[in-house]
């Protein structure tokens, strides 16, 4: 039983570094994390959250809360290991909760990487508009 | 890889029969415990600022105490115990910040899991567990190399000319002399705005050494298996692995993953050196805290090991 345990494990510990390279080109989940072996591969991501608020048509700033403050460096923190697999709902809801006044909220996830083709620093933009029910 | 081979494979990670193994595996038992219980003390005495990593203060001395104890069982005759003690206290300090768990934390985990499931000390399981801790070396010295492939930034040396331009000033003492100097200039003065680059360096040393560095860990990872070329590569690996984390200062990473790879040369060489590695831990503990010479050289730019 042991050893079919360890068997098992075994297999899975040897074909995840594959998946997880799949994983990081899909999800851009970061390399150097979850176990795959990929540490100094690839410059380590850096994330960047920005929200704004949403007026109508027109995009406006947000003047954050301490509230919002730390929900951001939370999402900025998930987002920078757990890439698109983590969704920017919950906490634009939670935006949306605190400031009643808005008619939508706007989170831009920035983050830039090392272009293997190029050797030139590229930067993706990622804007989601999340309007109030 | 064929099906015959594969079934070899086990027969490949063996030792020839009649070797003596189990005092080797206990002093693997025993150093994957002390690392763990100096990592988690070096938690304790200085304490993540990040509020996403920082363990509960009162749960990370806990979890020290508790893995000291255990590295304490380990040298008794309840040894067995030792790492099926730690493994709950271990989990939950991984469970505080499961996200940010660094890849030889993770390593390090599934090593004391298996030496938890494993008795060194019975034949059957003592082999099985050399077995599979020698196959997990291999899985990740080879895949640091293919990893390094797969991305792409190591054939022109950009991922090198990357830290050297925007890491800590330990790259450019462990790469910059590879670097012609206005290319140095170049590098040093290029920012973060889209564009920036190109991060290709015009040296042949440089780009030679970045190629040599996953090949030579794809090729030992390869000679590992076979019992002609094992010993050579182990040894060759453990200096590779030393070069290679000299820039990052990742001796937390070195220590465990050098005392896998001497599981591979024979003479129960964990045991013979076991003081020695329980001497780096605590050697690299006090450098961490200030206590004794060498944190310029021992401890990360970030401040942590």
């Amino acid at each position: 039983m042991k050893r079919r345990i360890i068997i098992i494990f075994l297999v899975a510990f040897t074909l995840w570094p594959l998946a997880h390279r799949a994983m990081v080109a899909a999800f851009n989940i970061n390399p150097w994390k979850f176990y795959g072996w990929a540490m100094f591969c690839a410059p380590n991501p850096k994330t960047k959250v920005g929200v704004f608020a949403i007026q109508g048509e027109k995009s406006v700033r947000l003047s954050p809360t301490p509230a919002d403050r730390i929900d951001k460096n939370a999402y900025n923190f998930r987002r920078g290991i757990l890439g698109s697999l983590t969704s920017p709902d919950e906490f634009a809801q939670a935006l949306l909760q605190r400031h009643r006044g808005v008619d939508g909220v706007g989170v831009e996830v920035k983050q830039y990487h090392l272009d293997w083709r190029t050797a030139l620093l590229v930067h993706e933009r990622e804007v989601t508009i999340h309007r109030r029910p | 890889m064929s099906g015959r081979r594969l079934a070899k494979l086990p027969e490949l990670l063996a030792d020839p029969p009649g070797t003596s193994f189990a005092p080797n595996l206990r002093a693997v038992r025993l150093l994957l415990l002390v690392h763990v219980s100096v990592q988690t003390w070096a938690y304790v005495f200085k304490p993540f600022e990040s509020p996403h990593i920082a363990l509960p203060r009162g749960g990370s001395i806990t979890v020290a105490v508790v893995l000291t104890a255990c590295c304490a069982l380990a040298l008794t005759r309840h040894a067995r115990l030792a790492p099926i003690l730690a493994l709950p206290a271990l989990l939950l300090r991984l469970s505080w910040g499961f996200l940010w768990i660094p890849n030889h934390t993770f390593l390090v985990f599934v090593c004391i899991a298996l030496v938890a499931l494993l008795d060194p000390d019975r034949e059957d399981e003592g082999e099985l567990l050399l077995q599979s801790l020698r196959w997990i070396t291999i899985v990740v010295l080879f895949y640091t190399g293919l990893q390094k492939v797969l991305h792409g930034c190591w054939f022109r040396g950009e991922f090198l000319a990357w830290m050297v331009s925007h890491g800590t000033d330990d790259w450019r003492w462990a790469f910059g002399w590879l670097v012609p100097t206005e290319e140095m200039t170049r590098l040093r003065s290029l920012g973060y705005n889209p564009g920036s680059g190109p991060y290709r360096v015009a040296s042949v040393p440089f780009i030679v050494l970045s190629n040599l560095t996953y090949l030579a860990e794809m090729t030992l990872a390869v000679l590992l298996l076979l019992r002609r070329t094992r010993v050579t590569a182990a040894a060759i690996a453990i200096v590779l692995v030393l070069l290679v984390q000299l820039a990052p200062r990742e001796f937390m990473f070195f220590l465990p993953f050098s005392n896998l790879l001497l599981l591979f040369i024979p003479g129960n060489q964990n045991r013979r050196l076991a003081p020695l590695f329980v001497f780096c831990y605590l050697y690299l503990l006090g450098a961490f805290l200030g206590v004794v010479p060498g944190a310029e050289l021992l401890v990360k730019a970030s401040g942590r090991i």
